[in-house]
């Protein structure tokens, strides 16, 4: 089984392998398209409007946002000249589906197939995205506009309880495979920050939750890697990013210990990062255990 | 990159831009080979994003920013080249999951074939950053500027680029069921 930093290593010399690209080709083709292709010129609205006093400034905008204004309101009357008014037409409930398909995410919900130990279901809105499952790790990161975010779900065996210096080994003995277990052993990692453990309730199971924070230099860690959680399964590692804020939730289902790890950036403001929870917190609240 | 170039090719001087494509041709169609990963899709990305540099280059403010600038067209090119490829290219993605067991599960270092169908199987953002910063070695905040994204959003691309890469690496040296009852 590899690494994500074996991987990283191997793709960067497999991707300056030389493929003996010649652009020539190319080259030839857009030289004989360049004399009839002309250049776009600076728009020159832009520079008159500046150029404008003050008083021809407000008189343009007036002038446009009155036009807008005769404009919006003609189009909300309606006519009913020609065709009937439009009527709302609903958006269809979204399917659910067999399995969490790989590549971008209509918005809807989607159920993880028998790959991963728990069965449930969740709804996502539009941006998100997943790669690949494993049996103990399915993620789907947010590729939209506004603050980057991500959620796993996971069922981890033991944890690193230093996890930039992965060297000095896993918990010793392994950390017990109770629900209280996990949750004792992630809010005591080393560098990271835990809020208040709050029991709270997902898909009709009692889930204690609770919030992390880390602003550990990656650089200073041995593997060049965030790796908290050690996984009994196919999953070898997973790495947490400097600087992410997580809320992670931990339950019983059925026997299994399941681990949802919600996290986003802090992206230095404050609406965003309010906005980035709330979605994510939705995710959450939306799951269902089949 | 020569800042006088550029400013003479914002004026219109075609002799001045062809120097300057010729400078960035190669590397270009290197990229969009990387992360279209078909050579026919990489010379028309190269040559759209080249005609689009000289369309647009009078409206470049900054002349010094030019080679981040000139990466987001190259960029935008390979998305409209990637999302045109696909409807006739679908097996660029979709390979099958069972492929056979790779000779020494034990060995750390990850043969070409390996990864060469792990990359493929990548969305093409992810793909995109990893070729941004595994081959032409720009730091995640010149990436976020030449894409014109959050530097969060390119840390999260290329955690989960790499994440997926792994995976689809170990689910390709597992044995198959048929491996496994032998």
């Amino acid at each position: 089984m590899s690494t994500e930093n074996d991987v990283a290593r191997s793709l960067g010399s497999w991707l300056k392998e030389n493929r003996h690209e010649d652009a020539n080709r190319v080259l030839d083709v857009v030289f004989d398209q360049i004399p009839a292709t002309p250049q776009r010129r600076a728009g020159w609205l832009a520079r008159r409007f500046f150029e404008m006093n003050r008083f021809a400034r407000f008189a343009t905008v007036a002038f446009a946002v009155l036009a807008i204004a005769i404009v919006g309101f003609a189009l909300a009357r309606g006519t009913n000249v020609g065709s009937p008014t439009s009527t709302a037409v609903p958006t269809p409930t979204p399917p659910l589906l067999n399995t969490v398909p790989v590549g971008d995410l209509a918005a809807g919900t989607y159920q993880i197939d028998a790959v991963f130990p728990v069965r449930l279901s969740f709804t996502v809105p539009t941006g998100f995205n997943h790669g690949r499952g494993a049996a103990d790790d399915v993620g789907i990161d947010y590729n939209g506009s506004g603050t980057a975010r991500g959620l796993e779900f996971q069922v981890a065996s033991n944890v690193y309880p230093d996890p930039c210096h992965t060297s000095s080994g896993p918990a010793s003995p392994p950390i017990g495979p109770g629900v209280d277990d996990l949750v004792t052993a992630m809010t005591n990692l080393v560098g990271f920050q835990s809020g208040p453990v709050t029991n709270v309730t997902i898909g009709g199971f009692p889930a204690k939750a609770f919030d992390l924070t880390n602003n550990i230099d990656v650089s200073t860690c041995d593997r060049q890697g965030i790796q908290p959680l050690v996984f009994s399964g196919t999953s070898v590692a997973t790495s947490i990013i400097p600087g992410a804020r997580q809320r992670i939730y931990v339950m019983n289902v059925s026997g299994t210990r399941l681990m949802i790890m919600t996290f986003y950036f802090q992206a230095g403001d404050a609406t965003a990062e309010a906005e980035a929870a709330a979605s994510l917190k939705e995710i959450v609240e939306s799951i269902e255990i089949l | 990159m020569d800042i006088d170039l550029v400013k003479r090719a914002q004026r219109g001087d075609s002799e001045a831009f062809t120097s300057l494509a010729a400078a960035l041709g190669d590397r270009f169609l290197a990229v969009s080979n990387r992360i279209l990963g078909d050579i026919g899709l990489a010379e028309d990305a190269t040559q759209q994003a080249l005609l689009n540099i000289w369309r647009d280059l009078p409206n470049l403010r900054d002349p010094a920013r030019f080679e981040a600038w000139s990466y987001r067209l190259l960029v935008r090119a390979c998305y409209a080249e990637g999302h045109r490829g696909r409807l006739w290219a679908p097996n660029l993605r979709l390979l099958p999951v069972d492929e056979p067991m790779a000779a020494d599960q034990t060995d750390s270092v990850i043969d070409r074939d390996q990864l060469d169908r792990a990359f493929r199987r990548l969305t093409l953002k992810h793909r995109l950053v990893l070729v941004l910063h595994h081959y032409l070695d720009l730091s995640p905040d010149e990436i976020a500027d030449a894409l014109d994204v959050p530097v969060g959003t390119i840390a999260s691309r290329m955690h989960y680029a790499l994440r997926a890469m792994r995976l689809a690496i170990d689910a390709d040296a597992a044995p198959t069921p048929k491996e496994v009852a032998r």
